[in-house]
């Protein structure tokens, strides 16, 4: 039996493959006939088989795949209906995995129907490994889109409710009646000034500002100023002597909304 | 109305077109004995790792482990030894205490015994194995016989200790060291061998039908009895003698009695007969494992006949 020796955590395997690819089958165990991890020894397994021109079929115990692990090699693994490589086409079936062929006696490993070539078994692990990383990265990208065009929908939404709600908080001009108003510019403000009767006919002064988005005045066919605005009032009603609502009406206003 | 009798022709199962010229057939041909011998000699090193799997795999979640064997051991061979000895009064021969000889028929026969027990389950304990890993199948059961050479090792040890016991206290050795006691391994290799042909059969039904189990453990029971492990084959007489011989077991538990105690009845003609039915059950048995046994254990599939890929059954 092949020794090994190394007391590395992880050393490469380093079993004497070529004593043990004589066809029969061989249990080895960590620890005692190798170091290296089970999967490592079984990829070492498969690149010595390659470089003899053989197959090998391993398996993990079930008992403690950790530890201990079964290999066979054999001539060649071919699919069914494939001949073996001296030509042979009568094999003789010895296991489920095995067989061997009757022109040369050699002990051949059966691939699984499904199962593609090792080769290309390992080649296929490549690429989907590349196609699911390919796939991961858009995914993620998508992700990331989605993630982006959700923010702005929801910006979009949070938005829109803001300025429905100052709409509505505008709405309010409609409510007076007998309307007088000018323009006034005022420290930068989209305002009119004015005067008015409130719903119980009292007499109301008015400042009216034109609300804003982005620099423009945001434009709302309800308001019978064609923008959304908002209303400040101003009792007169309260100030009778200081205010002279007559000559307020003879004053030449440029919206008057009856 | 009148009916017109309808002839049914039978059924005519459709002959398997010969494969064409060149195509890959795949071929059952069953080993024979001899080869299924060489094959299993060949890989006569894979025996040490399912014996030690099968031993370690017997303890899994056993707290005292294999402190067991002896207890068992103990159990099985104090409790009787007193009931056919002190109260029966069992005969034994020549004077010797029937502890010793009991314990001395016992080791035969547990040996018998617990092979048989041990093997029927094998191909179900290493099912997994035998699918993925192609070893010949023999190599099973024989790995469930092996683990019990520690077994056998206490069994001498327990009679050493009797031995030693009664030359204590009575200050006589039972025992005569002499050549003969060589053919004590010979009595037990012989024993294993027929378990062994035995389990070539058993063992792989096992696999398809549970019930073999049942019967063994009916059986065993009844052998025992027929067996001359409580009882001296010297008190037989006539008839009942020859029909004990005709059990194989008999010649070799004479001859293991023969080996140890140096008093038994060891006859030719019933050592031929064991020794022909022993023959006769181990190679048959491979013929059965081999044939049969492979297709009950599922190293073969059992679809082999009705793949369409050409199989042929030689």
């Amino acid at each position: 039996m092949a020794r090994f020796s190394s007391s590395a955590p992880s050393p490469p395997p380093t079993v004497d493959w070529r004593r043990l690819a004589d066809g029969r089958p061989r249990r080895l165990k960590r620890g005692r006939h190798f170091d290296a991890e089970v999967s490592d020894l079984v990829e070492d397994a498969h690149r010595v088989a390659r470089e003899l021109g053989l197959a090998v079929r391993t398996y993990a115990d079930k008992r403690d795949p950790d530890k201990y692990v079964w290999f066979q090699f054999a001539r060649a693994e071919i699919g069914r209906g494939e001949p073996c490589p001296c030509g042979g086409t009568r094999l003789r079936r010895v296991h489920l995995h095995f067989l061997a062929c009757d022109d040369c006696g050699a002990r051949l490993i059966l691939r699984d129907s499904a199962a593609p070539p090792r080769e290309q078994q390992v080649e296929e692990t490549l690429l989907e490994e590349a196609l699911l990383a390919e796939e991961a990265a858009a995914f993620e990208e998508a992700l990331t889109e989605e993630a982006r065009a959700n923010e702005r929908r929801d910006h979009e939404r949070r938005e829109a409710r803001r300025i429905a709600r100052k709409v509505a908080r505008s709405a309010s001009l409609s409510t007076y009646r007998d309307v007088h108003l000018s323009k006034q510019e005022v420290a930068g403000l989209d305002a009119y000034v004015g005067f008015g009767v409130d719903p119980i006919g009292r007499d109301v002064l008015l400042v009216v500002s034109v609300l804003h988005e982005n620099g423009a005045p945001i434009p709302d066919p309800a308001s019978p100023l064609g923008y959304a605005h908002r209303v400040e009032r101003w009792p007169v009603w309260r100030f009778p002597d200081a205010v002279d609502t007559a000559a307020l009406r003879s004053r030449d206003w440029e919206i008057h909304l009856p | 109305m009148s009916s017109t009798p309808e002839t049914i022709a039978p059924p005519v199962r459709p002959t398997p077109a010969a494969p064409p010229a060149g195509a890959v057939q795949i071929i059952t041909r069953r080993q024979t004995v001899a080869e299924s011998l060489v094959e299993a000699w060949r890989c006569r090193h894979v025996l040490w790792a399912l014996t030690t799997t099968s031993f370690t795999g017997m303890f899994d979640q056993v707290l005292l482990g294999p402190f067991w064997i002896p207890i068992t051991i103990a159990v099985q061979t104090l409790g009787p030894a007193l009931i056919f000895g002190a109260v029966l009064d069992a005969p034994t021969p020549s004077g010797i205490p029937y502890l010793l000889f009991f314990l001395v028929g016992m080791t035969v026969w547990s040996t018998f015994r617990r092979s048989l027990k041990f093997t029927i389950r094998s191909f179900h304990q290493f099912r997994r194995l035998t699918r993925e890993v192609s070893f010949p199948l023999l190599l099973v059961p024989l790995a469930a016989i092996a683990q019990l050479a520690l077994e056998i090792f206490i069994h001498f040890v327990f009679i050493a200790g009797v031995v030693w016991y009664f030359f204590y206290t009575d200050g006589v050795v039972h025992v005569t060291l002499g050549p003969q006691l060589l053919l004590a391994p010979v009595a037990l290799l012989w024993a294993l061998t027929l378990a062994a042909g035995i389990a070539f059969f058993t063992a792989p039904v096992f696999m398809r039908a549970r019930d073999i189990r049942i019967i063994v453990r009916l059986a065993l029971p009844f052998w025992m009895f027929v067996t001359p492990i409580i009882y001296p084959l010297s008190h037989l007489q006539g008839g009942a003698r020859t029909a004990a011989q005709v059990n194989p077991m008999t010649a070799i538990t004479e001859l293991f009695k023969f080996a140890v105690l140096d008093r038994a009845v060891v006859e030719p003609v019933a050592l031929v007969w064991s020794g022909f039915v022993t023959a006769a059950v181990f190679l048959s048995g491979i013929w059965f494992l081999s044939t049969v046994g492979t297709r009950l254990v599922g190293v073969q599939s059992l679809a082999d006949e009705d793949e369409d890929d050409g199989s042929v059954l030689v």
